[in-house]
């Protein structure tokens, strides 16, 4: 393709100016416009992208940013959520031990044994004592009644789903 | 026409720019005043309109016996309330009323005039209604119906020890007792939370919520045995029904340790029938052995013999001669059962428990002494066990205006001087444990969410020699042990050491020559007195009211059952029935 004249590559036009002594316009001409500075590295690759590419490309990092707030608020909530269902069983667990607790002493306190053992198992108040001495060694302790049992050991969790490691892993969701 | 553009800024640009700018410090500047320098008020403002508090009660602690048995604990409650804000809307009320009056089976006409008879406030429907039933009403979500979290105080033994273990009030206070005494560390510390509500008050789900956990309540672990209460307060029970008596006090400790396993005072409160209002509830809820002055009588002549020992003044075979009668001070005293003895050694004159053998060793010490060690023996002070209302016991001394000569020799056997039960078995046991005085304490243990406290036993002083107390402790067994016609404190099996004690009633004018005091402390078994007991029986009219008629045959009854309970083998050969 055949240049036009008074153009360069690509057909812009360039205006022409006239320049006086010492850089000084000269009036005759169009006022002159200053240079131009040479195209940087982001100039060339903005010029290569189109305004449409840029809009699109910043729209799906918005929207990606955006689902991931989204993402990271619902699993905020959802774990908010799973830990005060856990809160609620908690304090529901600790009202039932001590209600469980005082029912355990209320079904062994003193009457109630008696009349169990009278009333039930027919037992009566024994009348005469006899003692007899015997060649073992006694107990080292009264066994006592134990309030307390000993920890059950904590279920494991479940595994992680792909979906849930992949969510931990993202900065934020740890 | 045309316009043209420049590239350079003009007084408007300056002018906007300069607006813009001094618009968005003058938002900077609020932000900062909003956010930083007042930030607090604001905070708190927003909490007042936008947030909701809500109390999280502490659960109070338990009151363990010896074993971990509770003798008093709490369970999770709820209290039922209408909102009568909420139910100005009546066709929701009517609603909430029917929906509430099927689930608590009341009428919903009673409840919705309830709750629509004002239209402000709460009123309560149900309180301490049981835990699980409180979640299903929960569940109903019925309009204008609040839940608040409650707890009911239990007393799994509840007409068991009901003056010393006490009762809670309806405000969570301890009333009486260790629930009262250490009502602080049984407490706890409620808890606070804070959460967004909607405009009718309702907690908006998954809002920011600032919250303080509750503090449990400590634990108070008693050396209490439960089971040897039992058998004080039945034997105590069965004592004042055959001797017809008015009221008695025993209390049960380890002599070595000063260790209360029980403690049982008549007349007292059935926490299972507590009355607020009943008249008499000041009397009923004392712990009358702690609490209550009496004249211990020949109980106090162990001491009187100890100090005479200690003081290497007699030995078990010193002798005196017993007339019958001693006069002292201007006044004739008299045996109590008004005989003469003669020649009459140390080990018989406690045998026979003479008022002239106690005068004789009283004022071979001397009155400086003789109440000297008196106060070494704890007698005039408070025993510090940590029960609230504890009395101190009196006695007058020389330097007191209103002492005479006289008052020696009465108070050598008990007369003239007032102790509580609990003094008086502290003093006796230091007999049993080489002359050394123990602290008396009922309070083994506190457990709090922070801190474990343990109580050991605490040595007060010592106050004889060791060899003066086993010289003591082994005439309290002769005085069981040795009589040729027996004795009411003698146990099958077992060796037993004590001293009886009668003593007439003190009124203001006197004493009431018709009313006495029987009383007994001893221990057993002998060798190794695991226990030692204080009976004290008072006003017994039914015949019998001497301390070795009385107060005797009561300690054998209950030291019996305790040696079995407590599985102490029999010392002494027995002869069982075929």
């Amino acid at each position: 393709m055949a240049a036009i004249p008074g153009t360069e590559r690509g057909g812009r036009l360039r205006p022409r100016i006239t320049a006086g002594a010492n850089g000084a316009s000269t009036g005759l001409g169009r006022q002159a416009a200053p240079a131009r500075p040479l195209a940087s590295g982001w100039g060339v690759a903005r010029k290569r992208l189109s305004n449409t590419m840029i809009v699109a490309v910043a729209m799906l990092t918005i929207a990606t940013a955006g689902i991931f707030q989204v993402l990271q608020s619902s699993r905020v909530a959802e774990v908010g959520y799973q830990l005060r269902a856990l809160e609620t069983e908690r304090e529901s667990l600790d009202a039932n031990i001590r209600l469980l607790e005082a029912r355990i002493a209320g079904s062994s306190n003193l009457e109630h044994l008696r009349e169990q053992a009278e009333g039930r198992l027919g037992m009566v108040q024994p009348v005469d004592d006899l003692s007899i001495t015997v060649d073992v060694p006694a107990p080292a302790v009264v066994p006592l009644p134990r309030r307390y049992v000993e920890t059950p050991l904590a279920e494991a969790p479940p595994e992680p789903t792909w979906w849930e490691e992949f969510i931990g892993s993202l900065p934020g969701f740890d | 026409m045309s316009s043209k553009r420049t590239d350079q800024l003009t007084w408007r640009h300056w002018t906007l720019g300069i607006v813009v700018l001094l618009s968005i410090a003058a938002v900077m500047v609020r932000l900062y005043e909003v956010q930083i320098l007042n930030h607090d008020d604001y905070l708190e403002q927003a909490a007042v309109t936008r947030q909701g508090a809500a109390t999280l009660p502490a659960p109070r602690g338990a009151i363990l016996d010896a074993t971990g048995y509770p003798l008093a604990t709490s369970v999770d409650t709820w209290d039922v309330y209408i909102d009568r804000f909420l139910w100005r809307d009546r066709e929701l009320a009517l609603r909430s009323a029917s929906g509430l009056a099927d689930f608590l089976d009341m009428s919903p006409g009673d409840l919705f005039d309830m709750g629509t008879d004002e239209d402000t406030g709460d009123v309560v429907v149900v309180r301490d209604m049981d835990y699980g039933r409180g979640l299903l009403l929960e569940q109903l979500d019925l309009w204008g119906i609040r839940l608040i979290p409650s707890s009911k105080r239990v007393y799994p033994e509840d007409t068991l020890a009901g003056s010393l273990v006490g009762y809670v009030g309806r405000d969570g206070e301890g009333l009486w007792g260790i629930e009262s005494d250490f009502d602080s560390t049984l407490q706890g510390h409620d808890g606070w939370t804070t959460m967004e509500r909607d405009a009718l008050g309702r907690p908006i789900a998954f809002t920011q919520q600032r919250s303080k956990d509750p503090i449990a309540g400590g634990e108070v672990q008693l050396t209490i045995d439960r089971f040897i209460q039992a058998i004080v307060e039945e034997t105590l029970a069965s004592a004042l029904t055959e001797y017809n008596a008015r009221s008695g006090s025993i209390i049960v400790m380890d002599p070595h340790t000063g260790e209360i396993l029980a403690m049982a005072s008549s007349p007292s409160i059935s926490l299972a029938e507590v009355d607020l209002n009943n008249p008499d509830l000041a009397t009923l809820v004392k712990n009358h052995a702690v609490t209550d002055l009496y004249e211990p009588g020949s109980v106090l002549k162990t001491l009187t013999t100890a100090i005479a020992i200690d003081m290497g003044l007699v030995g078990p075979n010193s002798s005196y001669e017993d007339e019958g009668a001693v006069e002292y001070g201007g006044y004739t005293i008299r045996n109590w059962d008004f005989s003469a003895h003669g020649l009459t050694t140390v080990r018989e004159y406690l045998q026979a428990s003479l008022n002239t053998g106690s005068v004789w060793l009283a004022d071979m010490v001397g009155a400086e002494s003789f109440y000297s060690y008196l106060a070494k023996f704890g007698l005039g002070e408070p025993t510090h066990v940590g029960l609230s209302g504890e009395g101190e016991g009196t006695y007058r001394t020389p330097a007191d205006p209103d002492w005479y000569p006289v008052d020696l020799a009465t108070n050598s056997y008990g007369q003239g001087l007032a102790v509580t039960p609990l003094q008086m078995l502290t003093a006796v046991n230091s007999l049993a444990n080489g002359g050394v005085l123990m602290r008396p304490f009922i309070v083994s243990k506190v457990v709090t969410p922070s801190d474990v406290r343990s109580y050991e036993p605490v040595e007060v002083r010592r106050v004889i020699s060791e060899e003066a107390a086993r010289t003591t402790y082994d005439l309290m067994r002769d005085v069981v042990e040795g009589q040729e016609w027996g004795h009411g404190a003698q146990v099958e099996g077992y060796q037993v050491a004590g001293k009886t004690g009668t003593t007439l009633v003190s009124i203001p004018t006197g004493y009431d020559i018709d009313s006495t005091i029987a009383s007994f402390a001893g221990f057993i078994p002998y060798d190794d007195p695991e226990i030692s007991v204080l009976v004290k029986i008072d006003q017994p009219t039914g015949g019998l009211n001497l301390g070795g008629q009385v107060a005797a045959p009561v300690f054998a009854e209950l030291a019996e059952k305790v040696m079995a309970y407590l599985r102490i083998p029999p010392t002494e050969p027995m002869v069982t029935q075929p």
